[in-house]
């Protein structure tokens, strides 16, 4: 039976044209994904069925729901069907919730709203949802702040807020983007139960393809504003025929992107000693913020008594989810902060005691690219004069050559030499990644670490940076240090892998074996989390 | 609000702006009457087409007088301005970038200052520097010091953190250069739009210290000395109370106004000052 | 709660500590000497040096440091030279006009300022929000003691509704008083409610943009329920600090003020203490108002922590 027909949607927000004859139809207890690019029209969706758009935006076209065209609907009507029929989960857990509020009222005050309860019942209500969410009051009691929980813990709130008042339908636009794999996992298991349980009709957003491939039933592919192809999860991948799609599934099964397979290591390496970059034993603490201005200070290890090696000509993963302390690993390598135990050695030499010349040697050879591509290119200067900033490391250069190595290290990732005339803000995120790239390799360096490179853009054009890598490894005999929280791209990428955990490397190996039989409880959880294809690919 | 609603802002601001700096600097070598010259038997002339805005108890040309008055609140304000700003946006840009004891200690100081209103520095200091103008820059001066750790200190923090000053680490450069490079520059747009909203605070603060006697000393004229000399003659002559103090509030507005249509150039989205920040 | 208020109670001792030290030393580089200016340029030689004795002046510093600072601390921190009677009584009596003063001043621009600010943050964009910045940017840039005069212009020398200037005392009963301080609470408060109306309106049309508010709206509240339960109390958050920032201001503005009115509070004590070198009518009220400015902020972390659980953990 059909719960919701979308017919012709048309939206406009500030006179510009964000959606474009978009229809699709929803029945009861289904899960239609909806997928697409960041800017592609999704979340404008969601906010259009709930006739939420932002007050210069405008809608056209029909939204039957249960027999009614919400568009004609008054603003009072409106409110009754908001939260009561239909449900919205967002995508932000960190700013979706009031800051001020705590849990078990945000919780409840939906609950009032819609049915005639007392504040009490609304209370035991709210307690009751919010236990069925999966945060037991034993330990997350519903009298707690937002800021006091976790990402994973807010968003539990925020699907607690909404299935609370047994929705017909849920929209969930991005539900699992911000957070680390292993939550994101449980979180599909709480959706899954509560549709098995209520069994509401689930219009699930995302750009993550593997999270839409796993849950729905449908999938809807969008593309500026349309939706180019829809069918049943069940074989998608054989079926589909828009070229859009088409780049979307190979990007996001990174299945025939990678051009180059990752190469053998020439015979010789294994021997080299010492190592091109090694952290031995080290570790990094930072302090807690006190208790009060007496309290002694307490400190919370980073970095655990870690060792990690790279040598020339390879490439290593490491992998942990946010707060593993992979990125200070990454930072001390690259002798951004000083550990306070253990050293790092760059040719075996001790950094800390290191004269200059061994500094600069160091800094020419090993360089980085960073994870937000918005904020590691100084806005106010252009791609030539930051692609030329680390070239002062091999002595002074006269202006045409220092051009000319530009031009190159542009060419070479793939832009134009006229682009060193550009300011940062005139590229897109892997544009932007490329020029990190460019400036990392201008003073063709042995190593590049590179920290999250590739996380925050979209899987098209992550694909696509991980290709120019690879081709870059098999050009130059590049060594690699790549942190990732994401098991497809180390796979894709790295020839050994570390996994991070709590501040210490808990499991270290050749990728295949270590993927395919893992050692450690937690690289087991993280390889349970991956999606599951199977049945899209049918 | 559209765009150009704002850009006007920008426009305006930046006429009156000019204009009162512009009149000061004239009046310092020429102004239609001697701004000091008595003509008793000339006093409270109204208005006409010998003296524009009249002449005051003393038959001292008005409009003259305004002139030179303005010498006051914009060279007072553009000197503690500066003052405030080298010393604080240095502070605060450092104090960024080191964290730790030299931050903290920093920004203590910055606090401890702040319990100090412009006034009370300026009583303190007076029987030091003496009453004048150059109490008045001091004063004001001081005054600004922590504004000016506080804004560039928030400003320069998120630079500091950055990926591109992590990635000119990398590349081998030293602190002197990311601070010169990469932080000043794009924390000059944050600092160009505070200054120019602190100047007008500047503006009213001289007057305010010139009209109780903390600023200006007579014979020159000063809006604010002029309204406290006008203040007794309210009932007789209320013009004399009015010109000063419209001019004191065109200029304060004039400088409001470039801060505003600054912010709106520099930072169309909002995104490094929010508003509640930029008031003061 | 109680840890956020012992680290502000000793952040504001420290304060204190410092700035009577400051305060102090600041005094001891006045050029001129007390004893020669109460008793003119001809004194005798043995005269003045009696007089010094008498008040002190020829002790060490530290010693005289000490002095006062005990003094302050049991209530009592000297004898005024030139009124001749404890210090404590002089300030109190003053402050029996500043503080009610300062106090009405601020209860004016709350409650003109903040329904501004939310009238037009509510309906941002339109003409009401335009009419109240427009305004708002004039009530900045007006000085509080040219307003002052306006006032009077107008409602005690045109309309003669309201007392020019001079203070009755509250001997006179709380009518008369309360009616001289209406002006000056007036031209103190206007500027200040401008400020507090541009804040507030930017502070709330902030909060209204924020996901929150839209995750209410998805619940199913209205515009106004929304705008009431979620945004407002959010919004108030910067309205705390930045009534914690005008306060200096404030206090700075009641000085100058009183001198507009002739009214006789701390302002008027302060100018003339300075005249006659009645050092330790100086430093006691510098000291107090220094005090004042940082008990406020204090108080205002304190309100910070009440509102919002984030800072109330924190600290």
């Amino acid at each position: 039976m059909t719960l919701l027909t979308v017919d012709n949607l048309e939206v406009d927000v500030a006179g510009r044209p964000i959606l474009r004859g978009v229809g699709f139809t929803l029945t009861r207890g289904e899960t239609l994904g909806i997928i697409g690019r960041s800017g592609s029209g999704k979340s404008m969706t969601a906010l259009a069925l709930m006739r939420l758009l932002p007050q210069d935006g405008q809608a056209r076209g029909r939204i039957v729901f249960d027999g009614t065209d919400l568009l004609s609907l008054d603003e009072a009507a409106m409110c009754g069907i908001r939260g009561r029929r239909i449900g919205v989960v967002f995508q932000e857990p960190q700013s979706a919730l009031n800051p001020l509020m705590t849990i078990g009222a945000q919780v409840a005050e939906g609950i009032r709203q819609h049915a005639d309860v007392t504040r009490r019942e609304a209370a035991s209500l709210a307690a009751e949802t919010l236990a069925r969410a999966g945060l037991d009051p034993a330990r997350v009691s519903p009298d707690r702040f937002p800021h006091e929980l976790s990402g994973g813990q807010r968003q539990r709130v925020a699907i607690a807020m909404t299935v609370a008042m047994r929705p017909d339908i849920i929209i969930a636009d991005e539900p699992t983007t911000a957070l680390d794999v292993t939550t994101q996992a449980r979180i599909l298991d709480l959706l899954r139960t509560i549709l098995r349980d209520d069994g509401p009709a689930l219009l699930l957003i995302s750009h993550d393809l593997g999270v839409v491939a796993t849950m729905a039933d449908r999938i809807a592919v969008m593309d500026e504003g349309r939706i180019v192809e829809t069918g049943p999860t069940r074989g998608f991948a054989g079926r589909a025929h828009a070229p859009q799609v088409r780049t979307l599934i190979a990007a996001a099964t990174l299945s025939r992107e990678i051009a180059a397979p990752v190469p053998p290591l020439p015979e010789h390496t294994p021997a080299e000693h010492p190592p091109l970059l090694a952290a031995e034993a080290v570790s990094r603490r930072f302090g807690l913020p006190r208790a009060h201005p007496l309290a002694w200070r307490q400190y919370r290890r980073a970095v655990d008594q870690v060792s990690l090696s790279v040598q020339a000509g390879e490439s290593v993963a490491l992998i942990g989810e946010s707060g593993s302390g992979k990125t200070t690993l990454a930072s001390l390598m690259l002798g951004l902060q000083t550990p306070d135990a253990g050293r790092i050695a760059y040719r075996g030499q001790d950094i800390a005691g290191a004269g200059r010349d061994v500094l600069r040697r160091m800094r020419a050879d090993v360089q980085a690219v960073f994870q937000d591509p918005y904020s590691s290119l100084d806005p106010r200067r252009k791609a030539g004069w930051i692609i030329a900033e680390p070239l002062h490391l091999a002595g002074p250069i006269a202006a045409d050559e220092r051009d000319e190595r530009v031009a190159e290290a542009l060419r070479e990732v793939g832009l134009s030499p006229d682009d060193a005339n550009k300011y940062p803000h005139a590229f897109s995120g892997g544009q932007r990644q490329r020029i990190a790239m460019a400036r990392a390799l201008v003073t063709r360096p042995r190593l590049v670490v590179l920290d999250e490179a590739v996380s925050s853009l979209d899987v098209v054009a992550q694909a696509r940076i991980l290709d120019l890598l690879a081709r870059l490894r098999a050009d130059h005999g590049l060594a690699y240090l790549f942190i990732t929280h994401d098991l497809r791209v180390a796979k894709a990428i790295a020839r050994r892998v570390a996994v991070m955990h709590d501040g210490r490397i808990v499991e270290e190996g050749m990728t295949a074996e270590v993927l395919t039989d893992p050692q450690h409880p937690y690289t087991r959880a993280l390889l349970a989390s991956q999606p599951d294809f199977s049945a899209f690919a049918a | 609000m559209n765009r150009d609603f704002l850009n006007a802002r920008l426009l305006a601001g930046a006429i009156i702006v000019g204009g009162v700096c512009l009149m000061a600097l004239i009046s310092l070598v020429w102004t239609p009457y001697d701004p000091l010259k008595l003509d008793i038997a000339n006093r409270f002339a109204p208005p006409g087409p010998r003296h524009w805005l009249g002449t005051d108890q003393l038959g001292r040309d008005v409009l003259s007088l305004l002139m030179r008055g303005a010498v006051g609140p914009v060279g007072v304000s553009i000197s503690a301005v500066t003052i405030g700003l080298v010393v604080g946006a240095t502070a605060g840009m450092l104090a960024a970038s080191s964290g730790g004891v030299a931050s903290y200690a920093t920004l203590r100081t910055s606090d401890f200052l702040f319990a100090f209103p412009a006034l009370l520095i300026a009583i303190l200091l007076r029987e030091t520097l003496g009453p004048g103008m150059l109490n008045a820059m001091v004063a004001i001066g001081i005054f600004y010091i922590p504004i000016f750790i506080r804004v560039s200190y928030g400003a320069s923090l998120p630079v500091w953190r950055s990926g591109y000053v992590a990635a000119a680490r990398v590349a081998g450069r030293g602190s002197l250069w990311i601070a010169t490079v990469h932080v000043l520059p794009n924390i000059a747009g944050v600092l160009t739009v505070h200054t120019s909203v602190q100047l007008s605070l500047g503006v009213l603060a001289e007057a305010s210290l010139s009209y109780i006697g903390l600023g200006v000393q007579p014979p020159q004229p000063s809006w604010g000395r002029m309204l406290l000399e006008a203040q007794t003659l309210l009932p007789i002559s209320p013009l004399l109370a009015i010109a000063p103090g419209l001019a004191i509030m065109v200029t304060v507005m004039g400088f409001n106004l470039l801060g505003a249509g600054l912010r709106q150039a520099l930072d169309p989205r909002g995104a490094f000052i929010p508003e509640s920040e930029a008031v003061r | 709660m109680i840890r956020a208020f012992a680290a502000g109670v000793a952040s504001l001792l420290a304060t204190l500590l410092v700035a009577s030290v400051v305060i102090f030393a600041a005094m001891q580089v006045l050029p001129g000497d007390p004893a020669q200016v109460m008793l003119g340029v001809n004194a005798r030689p043995d005269t003045l040096a009696a007089l010094r004795e008498q008040l002190g002046l020829d002790q060490p510093l530290a010693v005289r440091y000490w002095t006062w600072v005990s003094g302050l601390l049991t209530g009592n921190p000297g004898v005024s030279h030139t009124y001749a009677v404890p210090v404590s009584d002089l300030i109190a009596a003053r402050l029996g006009v500043s503080l009610p003063l300062a106090a009405l001043a601020l209860a004016l621009a709350v409650a003109i300022g903040l329904p501004l600010g939310m009238w037009a943050a509510a309906r941002r964009g339109r003409a009401v929000d335009r009419g109240v910045l427009i305004v708002a940017q004039l009530g900045i840039a007006v000085p509080n003691f040219w307003l002052a005069m306006l006032l009077v212009l107008l409602f005690a020398v045109t309309l003669r509704w309201l007392p020019p200037g001079g203070f009755p005392g509250w001997d006179a009963g709380a009518g008369p008083a309360l009616l001289a301080l209406v002006l000056p609470a007036v031209a103190l408060a206007l500027p200040q409610s401008a400020i507090l109306a541009q804040v507030m309106r930017q502070s709330l049309v902030d909060v209204l943009a924020q996901d929150f508010v839209r995750t209410a709206r998805a619940k199913g509240l209205t515009r106004g329920q929304a705008l009431r339960r979620h945004a407002l109390r959010n919004a108030f958050i910067p309205i705390l600090s930045v009534l914690g920032l005008q306060f200096p201001f404030l206090l700075a503005g009641t000085i100058i003020i009183e001198n507009v009115f002739f009214l006789p509070g701390i302002g008027r004590l302060v100018f003339q203490a300075v005249n006659q070198r009645d050092l330790i009518v100086v430093q006691s009220v510098v000291m107090l108002l220094v005090a004042i400015v940082a008990v406020v902020n204090l108080l205002v972390g304190l309100a910070y922590a009440a509102v919002d659980p984030r800072v109330r953990r924190a600290a």
